[in-house]
């Protein structure tokens, strides 16, 4: 579905042969770090996706076994619980090098510079694009990654810095992002894969649902005491939906963003549940809550409706009473029947704000619940 | 990519491969409204069933399913297109089973998300880059109004089809990244009295095979299109090669746009949004500097929804050129049941593809009875003269049989044709006349499992089981039964015969056990059967194991005894034998 980042620990285990790092979770720490050597000096970073480490502070150098433990506490302390411990490499500065790997409409491309390092965004001039055949690295280099690309689904690879030592490529620091549609056939899982953003539980909730069905879901809490809520269809329509807001000035109202495509009626129940539980936690003193999407092509209104109706209607006292008002905006098959039943259920409970088919403009809902929040 | 006014000229016929009625009644649905005589999906490659049942506006028909690309290859000719539903996983390998087995098709619609990137780009080399023309992965398809709908765009319920006049040709393209928006804006486009001259979904994956340059091309070659209105988002750069397009002439026709996304530049850290691509890594890539470099090359960019319908309500409009006044009923209800036997005709009956009129005509009932039992006429004349045979050697084998005497016994009780046959008939069971299908099932798996003879024997002989079609009470090693050796004959006739040399090598090891434990009749006709339909009539195994799952060998047993029963109920009103009453020394009373 989408290119997600994997952990420079599972990236370098599939990129390195004979890979001498370590993973250290914060949950495991001590049973973690007992595996490191004494001898060794070791580099710990944060592994959870985060560029620039050197800068912000999230790597130390030089790190004993007897004080990894102290430092992977101390880095937590910004909020991270995942880490990685390599063996220090010494090197110079100059001789660090930058390369990314990319896969594209016309095949892999190579962008490589020979001023790698920290400083690398501020030589961009100096990076190169080469193909596989033309890119000045070592052969059996470029194509073990390349290989290793196909065999694992790894769409984009970069590393920065990569020493060069007569045949030898180390590499320091890697960032891989995988295709998350290749999951099933690779040598990473979803637990392999890391997000800076640590996710709230009806985030978790929503991508668990989205991993067990055939249908798409997300979900992502933008702010918590926001004033308008969405239950959008559609990665298209969900996206027009935002803009809307956007195009008003009112993005900073936006509680959440999201879609879902193709659910079933349980599918809807559970996304409408994870949603209201947020919304109704929102402290705004007006909130609305929209449900939009275009005019459908095979998704049936009436039963992804008949779902949502039913988280609502088990939270439909709360709602009353936080004033929340309705509005809603759709079309497709069994447009009409679906509509009907939503208009009578928010009618009946005290919730309506408008209801509409495909004879508005999809963002015009967005300026009608608006209205009802600036009143 | 293959040209739109030419899919207008020639849509070409479709196979679905997997299963999804929904998606491919509205296929059907839309071919109805649309006037054609005859629906473009012409078969569904899935695992189960022989037909799928559809409306063809308000009646119905049914659409023949195979097991297989390769299976389907062998019936059909003449496949322009797959409509391809299968999974995300299986998406590439039915593709390339699909190319494999229909060469010269055009291409086809993927609707599948989750194809990974890797397969992706393989699908685009391997058929794209080399004249096919794939929509998708993902998405909802191609819609070519009056001619052609290849996929779920456009809505699966066919009054959407209506309300958008969706069957009548326009002059309006509509060329959209999202599934959902494709149709909100054939919406937009049909309630401002315009009508589309196709709608073209290439999907919001990374690498779709028709690319949105692709779509924009074949927009402005299609002389029917005057206005493109497109739909992108943010992510990719696919806006900055449909910009180079115009700055080069290459495309002149004017163009809507709308590239939604601008929240997504209300985040520090860059989104992923709904779709795979909808993520901006760069700059260059937010919707915000899409928008500026389309709108710098000459596209009417809108800023919100509320432009676009404007610019959209602004383009000239044009009237439909031709209407079909073909209408579907609100109500329509599937049929209860379904035939392929026999139908009433204007001017009397048809049987298994012929009329009454010509089977008298052939006056073969054996050729007619072949063709009852397989559902169609026999490709083969040695599958009608194998079947007569069996029929001429199973009428009768006297009346101290089971089902014979429980025939003479009802006659004798008075009762008429109907209840005696039946009663006979009734007796015909696991151990008496049973037995075909039985022997069919075993050779059948002694041959697709490739069972090693003897232990298939020892495995018998363990659950203290009968091997069907083995043994016969008189006729025996160096006594051969004069009545299988006609029926073996037809083992030259065929050029391989697996099942009847699996069946023998049976027997030449249980004869050796017991003179009489001979492949008999039973064990013979189910043989024989097999390796005739397998090499005459071009049977595949699944077809096979459903045949045996059918009882469908029993049946070789049952109409030719029926017969004979019916010969011995007459033969008893002709002897007037009164009520049967068994003597009291027969029955040992305890």
């Amino acid at each position: 579905m989408s290119r997600q980042k994997l952990s420079e620990y599972k990236a370098k285990q599939l990129l390195v042969s004979n890979y001498q790092g370590f993973s250290i979770n914060l949950s495991t720490l001590d049973e973690d770090v007992e595996k490191l050597d004494e001898q060794t000096p070791y580099v710990v970073k944060v592994d959870q996706g985060i560029k620039k480490r050197g800068k912000q502070g999230l790597l130390r150098v030089n790190v004993k076994k007897q004080d990894a433990a102290q430092t992977v506490t101390e880095l937590s302390q910004k909020g991270f619980s995942r880490f990685i411990a390599e063996p220090m490499l010494v090197h110079d500065d100059d001789e660090e090098r930058y390369v990314s790997f990319e896969k594209t409409r016309g095949g892999i491309i190579i962008q490589y510079s020979k001023h790698g390092g920290i400083d690398i965004e501020d030589n961009p001039q100096s990076v190169e694009s080469f193909t596989a055949e033309t890119a000045p690295l070592p052969t059996t280099f470029v194509n073990h990654i390349i290989t290793t690309m196909h065999q694992q689904h790894l769409s984009f690879i970069e590393i920065n810095p990569l020493i060069i030592r007569d045949e030898e490529c180390i590499l320091l620091d890697a960032a891989v992002l995988v295709d998350s549609a290749g999951a099933y056939a690779s040598d990473w899982t979803d637990d392999d894969i890391v997000d800076v953003h640590s996710r709230t539980e009806s985030e978790e909730k929503i991508s668990e649902l989205n991993r067990n069905s055939p249908a798409s879901f997300s979900f992502r809490l933008i702010n918590p005491n926001g004033s308008l809520w969405l239950i959008c269809f559609g990665g298209g329509a969900s996206i027009t939906v935002a803009d809307e807001a956007t195009n008003q000035h009112r993005a900073n109202l936006m509680g959440n963003f999201g879609e879902y495509s193709g659910a079933t009626v349980e599918e809807s129940y559970i996304y409408a549940q994870a949603l209201l539980d947020v919304m109704l936690q929102s402290n705004a003193s007006r909130k609305a809550l929209i449900i939009a999407g275009g005019v459908a092509n095979f998704t049936d209104v009436k039963k992804t409706f008949a779902g949502t109706i039913q988280a609502l209607s088990e939270r439909k006292d709360q709602i009353v009473e936080q004033h929340v008002r309705v509005y809603v905006r759709r079309g497709g098959p069994n447009e009409t029947e679906g509509l009907a039943m939503m208009e009578i259920f928010l009618k009946a409970k005290g919730l309506y704000g408008s209801v509409h088919g495909s004879d508005i403009l999809l963002t015009d809902v967005i300026n009608e619940a608006l209205e009802y929040i600036d009143a | 990519m293959r040209d739109i006014a030419n899919i207008r000229e020639n849509p070409g016929k479709i196979l679905v491969l997997g299963s999804y009625p929904q998606g491919c009644q509205t296929i059907l649905d839309f071919d109805y409204l649309s006037g054609k005589e005859t629906p473009s999906i012409v078969g569904i490659v899935t695992g189960s069933g022989r037909f799928q049942k559809y409306f063809w506006g308000n009646s119905e028909v049914l659409i023949p399913c195979f097991t297989s690309t390769l299976a389907a290859a062998e019936a059909l000719s003449n496949i322009t297109w797959m409509f391809n539903v299968n999974s995300g996983r299986r998406a590439l390998m039915s593709t390339q089973n699909f190319f494999e087995d229909f060469p010269d098709a055009d291409g086809g619609h993927i609707f599948a998300e989750d194809v990974p990137e890797e397969h992706a780009l393989t699908l685009l080399h391997d058929y794209q880059q080399k004249g096919k023309t794939i929509i998708g992965p993902a998405g909802v398809g191609l819609i070519v109004p009056g001619a052609l709908k290849l996929g779920v765009v456009g809505g699966v319920d066919w009054r959407q089809l209506e309300k958008n006049r969706l069957t009548l040709p326009g002059s309006v393209a509509v060329l959209s990244a999202s599934g959902g928006m494709i149709n909100e804006i054939i919406t937009m486009v049909a309630s401002t009295d315009h009508q589309i001259s196709f709608a073209l979904c290439f999907g919001g994956d990374r690498f779709p095979s028709t690319s949105p340059k692709d779509a924009f091309l074949a927009a402005q070659k299609d002389p029917n299109t005057s206005h493109i209105v497109y739909y992108g988002e943010l992510g990719g750069q696919d806006e900055y090669d449909v910009a180079d397009l115009l700055k080069t002439k290459q495309v002149t026709k004017p163009v809507i746009a709308y590239i939604a996304g601008v929240i997504g530049e209300s985040f520090e850290q860059p989104v992923q949004f709904g779709h795979a691509k909808a993520l901006a890594g760069s700059n260059d890539e937010t919707a915000s500097a899409k928008r500026k470099a389309l709108a710098a090359s000459g596209v009417t960019v809108a800023q919100s929804m509320t432009d676009f319908a404007k610019a959209i309500k602004e383009i000239p409009s044009s009237q439909p050129t031709t209407h079909f006044d073909r209408a579907i009923n609100t109500n329509r209800i599937a049929s209860k049941f379904s035939s392929t036997i026999s139908k009433e005709t204007g001017d009397g009956y048809e049987f298994i593809g012929s009329s009454l009129q010509d089977w008298t005509d052939r006056g073969d009932i054996a050729l007619q009875i072949t063709s009852a039992l397989l559902g169609k006429q026999p490709k083969s004349q040695v599958t009608t003269d194998f079947i007569r045979t069996v029929f001429l050697l199973l009428v009768d084998h006297g009346p101290q049989v089971s089902g014979a005497l429980t025939t003479i016994i009802t006659a004798r009780a008075g009762k008429g044709v109907v209840d005696s046959l039946a009663a006979g008939l009734l007796t015909v069971g696991p151990r008496f006349g049973g037995a075909i299908n039985d022997a069919a099932n075993e050779w059948f798996d002694g041959v697709s499992e490739n069972l090693d003879p003897r232990q298939h024997i020892e495995s018998y002989a363990r659950q203290k089981k009968y091997i069907g079609g083995i043994g016969h009470k008189k006729y025996r090693l160096g006594l051969p039964d004069p009545r299988t050796k006609q029926l073996a004959a037809f083992a030259e006739q065929l050029p391989t015969h697996r099942y009847f040399d699996y069946a023998k090598s049976i027997e030449s090891i249980t004869t050796t056990k017991k003179g009489s434990l001979i492949l008999n009749v039973d064990g013979h006709v189910a043989a024989l059967m097999l390796d005739i339909l397998e090499n005459e009539e071009g049977y595949d195994t699944n077809q096979l194991s459903g045949l045996i799952k059918a009882d469908f060998f029993n049946a070789l047993f049952v109409i030719p005894r029926t017969v004979g029963f019916v010969a011995h109920y007459l033969d008893q009103k002709r002897l007037d034998e009164g009520l049967f009453r068994l003597p009291d020394d027969d029955i040992l009373l305890q």
